[in-house]
């Protein structure tokens, strides 16, 4: 298969990057890792006239603690934050999932995020630790929260002169989880929950936040299971409950890989095995 | 017109071309370098067999652009052997874990891939590591036994 034809520049600092999208616009798309990118241009899904490849741009894959966040650069690869030391557990829980080791190896985490599949792994644990979007254009820099960045399946906040620089993910719970299912284990996931919590002296829970894949379109927090679930003891009877209610508005997509009643029950199995899962893990400093 | 010249090494040798910029990697070192040992399966990113090793970590390089590896080193399935086999293709021969061949480019990336940072890995990390590669002869029970045979050689 063969791409369309297009100009591809390489931009070396993100100021030359931001003229580029300011200059092409909507006929302009970024590549990063290339690991969703590449195959909608085989495929020619998508026919930019102009790659604005940020691959051998400086200073986009910085991962450091900075006035108490963690910064993750833009084109940080999946493999590098998962393994890196600073990373919350449930990230690199999450990168896991995020496809075999050739993909990790090269995707990136703002790739991830950028390109907004509605199974990706990353955004999801992004939106349960709410994790800031660094986006830059020609008009400067403009922070905007994961929750109001992924807004559709494959679109997000980012306008077409913007690019998205860096991740910033506040300090997380001590405790998380991330369980996945699709149709074969490494396989696009059908649906997911992520969450990140906190128990208190008595094994009530005192902090949480949980993110569902396959609720929506785009990855979505479950409030009403986390309100339900807030200063209980995670028993049986209060996760069921929790369960049923947080997911009691969700419109699951329905397609050839599972229907909408059928993603609803497995979501509210997942969301007490990770509710669950997250309790018996060893609690961490945050 | 849309080209760039690239200069990059391959399996040791270094090559210039002037390319086309949307030439992909994979169709780069097939068509271009006459390196047909990197087969091109699904040409989407799914099925592994376009695996290569760039710059000491692998990719598909069917999700590459040409010009992305200019100033890489490449090593490609025609670099693994000297003058006798490497000692993954060595262990894949003895457990016969190929049968058409077409996924195993992919498969010794990934493998070498593996032993280099764990070199006893058990059968559900070798699971684990080689889930992003495809055979389509089944062969997948005989290839986890070549890549613990493989793990033996590289640690003798």
């Amino acid at each position: 298969m063969k791409p369309p034809p297009f100009l591809h520049a390489a931009p070396r600092t993100v100021a030359e990057a931001i003229d580029l999208l300011a200059e092409h616009g909507d006929a302009a798309r970024v590549l990063a890792g290339g690991q969703s990118l590449m195959p909608l241009l085989v495929m020619r899904m998508a026919r930019p006239s102009v790659l604005v490849d940020l691959n051998r741009c400086a200073g986009l894959s910085a991962i450091e603690r900075a006035d108490g966040a963690l910064r993750i650069g833009a084109m940080a690869r999946q493999i590098d934050v998962q393994r890196a030391p600073q990373t919350p557990p449930l990230l690199a829980m999450a990168l896991g999932w995020a496809g075999p080791r050739a993909v990790r190896n090269r995707g990136t985490l703002g790739g991830s995020m950028a390109h907004a599949d509605p199974s990706a792994e990353a955004p999801a644990a992004a939106l349960c630790l709410d994790a800031v979007m660094v986006l830059a254009s020609r008009q400067g820099q403009r922070l905007v929260p994961a929750a109001e960045f992924f807004h559709d399946a494959l679109v997000t906040a980012i306008a077409p002169d913007e690019m998205l620089l860096e991740i910033r993910i506040p300090p997380a719970h001590p405790r998380c989880h991330f369980v996945e299912t699709g149709v074969r284990q490494a396989d696009l996931a059908m649906a997911a929950i992520a969450t990140d919590l906190a128990l208190d002296g008595q094994g009530r829970i005192s902090a949480i936040r949980i993110a569902a894949i396959g609720a929506a379109n785009r990855p979505i927090r479950l409030p009403l299971a986390e309100q339900a679930l807030l200063g209980r003891t995670p028993t049986p009877t209060t996760l069921r409950e929790a369960a049923r209610v947080g997911l009691a508005g969700a419109e699951p997509p329905s397609d050839l890989i599972a229907s909408a009643a059928h993603r609803l029950a497995v979501l509210a199995g997942l969301l007490e095995e990770a509710v669950l899962g997250a309790c018996h893990t060893e609690a961490r400093a945050a | 017109m849309n080209e760039a010249e690239i200069t990059l090494t391959v399996n040791g040798q270094r090559h210039t071309r002037r390319v086309p910029m949307r030439m992909l990697l994979s169709d780069f070192l097939r068509h271009e370098l006459r390196l047909t040992g990197t087969h091109v399966g699904c040409g989407h990113g799914v099925c592994g067999a376009c695996t290569v090793e760039i710059d000491g970590a692998t990719a598909r390089s069917c999700l590459m652009l040409a010009v992305q590896a200019d100033g890489a080193a490449i090593t490609t399935v025609e670099g693994l052997a000297g003058p006798a086999l490497h000692p993954v293709q060595q262990a894949f021969h003895e457990h016969h874990a190929l049968q058409c061949g077409y996924c195993t480019p992919g498969f010794l990336a990934a493998t070498i891939e593996l032993l280099r940072e764990n070199p006893d890995p058990s059968e559900a990390e070798i699971r684990e590591a080689l889930h992003g590669n495809i055979c389509r002869c089944t062969g997948y029970v005989n290839i986890v036994h070549a890549v613990r045979r493989a793990a033996e050689l590289l640690r003798a």
